[in-house]
């Protein structure tokens, strides 16, 4: 079977699956609507009661701040549901006791994460950016919507290197007599990333590592987006940019790295 | 074996089974202080970017520790009610009623694991945050008061989760709503901001939600904030709080128990 058919059967099936999951999960489809608005509402209390919205606006280099912290907490929870997602999926998978299973189909374990994970990584990110459109159009009328929607695209761009990352990270769960240890990647990435706070606060070291994670760059479009009116397409080409050179990459290095777990699962068996 | 020896063997037993589970967990566990500590991190930068650059040193402490105490009650509740779906999906709930162990006494020891993992995130955290931003977060005015204050709060969060546990086991209560009640909590339960400095109309729901007695002696220790109350005043009405939450506890333990033995596990672990 050729490469594009199993891709083509393994998003649809997950595609299948997902839906009918979310809709066995009514209310966890609706707190996904309603996260991004409780992120940006836990910040904007704390930070409002301790100083003021222009301090912020002047300090992270954004126009209109309620726009930005909106936005970027819609980023910071489809980079969660992402990165989470992808990472504890293997997990699910052992738990659940299918992994044999789908490590002896024949499109076997590397293809169904990694394709299979697009399409959930796709349909979180939409409904917590869809989340936050009406606030996008409330302060920036029909413009603010065009926003979102580049936003949604570059988070399409930075999910895909991402899903590299967590995959590789959720496959040692396979490997280590252990269960979850890598949820602290998710904040990691966005500690990394400045979503709510200038770069410069944090120490040199991770300043650097935060140029090799994809989410600062869609935190960055974010902020461009809240300083312009029209959104600036010579910048956020380049950022696309990049996050495709990562998406590349990060999955060249993925696919291996998934394959080399698979071999060792193969041969010593599931640690649990 | 009388009944005192027999309460105390048990508790024995779920405290070792708690350790068993973090030694056994290593990782895992390594992976929720170091979870705990980066969201502290997040957090209090992105309040910093709210305020003024002279007011960092004094507004640092304040944010740092309200944080803190949020991550606090927030890694309590979770833990415990967390926990409800992994009894259950074992199937070790019955197992305990019929070995008469209380199932609600066993869930709650996982309060042995959310403290000891504050206790390890906290230290290490404060260090690292003061030679990050160079605010006199270490330097507290009363290490008693303070760990008084933070241990009324593990004891309101902890009665709060097994009150949780018990509702989640009769009725479908998602484990998502708690996030909203939880986040809430940072404002109106005055975990983040003190009693003083609040809006009249937050500072009027705060008087009801026991938190805000806690965050009010925990900051006195911290940073030297006279409680709104005073602090006389606010200890007495931290106890009568914790007093009146024990017995409510207690009872809809007890009620809760009495369903299950009679028409068994109607929840599904929602939590």
């Amino acid at each position: 079977m050729s490469e594009l058919r199993y891709a083509r059967m393994i998003v649809k099936a997950e595609f299948y699956a997902y839906m009918c999951w979310l809709k066995n999960n009514k209310l966890f489809a609706f707190m996904t609507l309603a996260w991004p608005y409780l992120m940006a509402a836990f910040i904007l209390g704390l930070g409002t009661a301790l100083g003021s919205l222009s301090v912020f606006a002047s300090k992270v280099g954004v126009g209109d701040p309620i726009f930005y912290i909106v936005l970027a907490s819609g980023v910071l929870v489809s980079s969660i549901n992402v990165v989470d997602y992808s990472a504890w999926t293997l997990l699910d998978l052992k738990w659940l006791g299918v992994l044999p299973y789908i490590m002896a189909s024949p499109p076997g374990l590397r293809r169904v994460t990694m394709y299979g994970l697009i399409i959930p990584a796709m349909i979180s990110s939409a409904i917590s950016l869809t989340a936050v459109a009406p606030v996008a159009v409330f302060t920036e009328g029909s413009l603010g919507l065009v926003k979102v929607v580049v936003v949604l695209g570059l988070v399409y761009l930075a999910t895909i290197p991402l899903i590299g990352i967590a995959v590789i990270a959720g496959s040692l769960s396979l490997i280590f007599k252990e269960e979850s240890f890598v949820s602290f990647l998710s904040p990691l990435m966005l500690l990394v990333s400045g979503v709510y706070y200038p770069l410069a606060f944090l120490p040199k070291i991770l300043q650097v590592f935060s140029y090799i994670v994809p989410v600062t760059y869609v935190v960055e479009a974010a902020k461009i987006l809240s300083i312009y009116g029209m959104p600036p397409f010579n910048k956020l080409f380049w950022i696309a940019g990049i996050l495709v050179a990562m998406s590349i990459l990060y999955n060249l290095i993925a696919y291996p790295g998934l394959r080399s777990v698979e071999k060792n699962v193969r041969k010593h068996g599931i640690s649990t | 074996m009388s009944g005192s020896t027999a309460y105390l063997r048990k508790t024995l037993a779920i405290v070792w089974l708690h350790l068993v589970r973090l030694h056994r967990y290593k990782l895992g566990f390594m992976n929720m202080i170091l979870t705990d500590m980066i969201w502290y991190i997040l957090l209090t930068l992105g309040a910093l970017a709210f305020s003024p650059a002279g007011s960092h040193s004094v507004m640092a402490v304040i944010i740092f520790w309200g944080i803190v105490m949020w991550s606090i009650m927030n890694n309590t509740i979770w833990l415990i009610v967390g926990w409800v779906r992994f009894v259950l999906a074992w199937r070790i709930f019955e197992d305990h009623i019929l070995h008469n162990t209380n199932p609600i006494f066993l869930i709650s020891g996982r309060i042995i694991t959310s403290t000891i993992v504050t206790a390890m995130a906290i230290p290490v955290i404060a260090i690292a945050f003061y030679f990050l931003t160079g605010a006199p977060i270490i330097f507290v005015k009363n290490i008693g008061l303070m760990v008084l204050g933070i241990v009324f709060l593990i004891v309101y969060a902890a009665l709060y989760s097994m009150m949780l546990v018990c509702l989640s086991l009769r009725l479908r209560i998602p484990g998502a709503m708690l996030d909203i009640t939880n986040i809430a909590m940072f404002i109106i339960g005055g975990l983040g901001v003190p009693l003083a400095w609040m809006a009249p109309i937050i500072r009027n729901i705060a008087f009801f939600i026991p938190y805000t007695y806690a965050a009010e002696i925990a900051r006195a220790g911290i940073a030297g904030i006279e409680p709104y109350f005073g602090l006389a005043g606010t200890l007495a009405i931290g106890g009568i709080y914790m007093a009146v939450m024990l017995f409510i506890t207690l009872v809809v333990i007890k009620y809760s128990i009495d369903y299950i033995r009679k028409h068994g596990v109607k929840g599904v672990g929602m939590m």
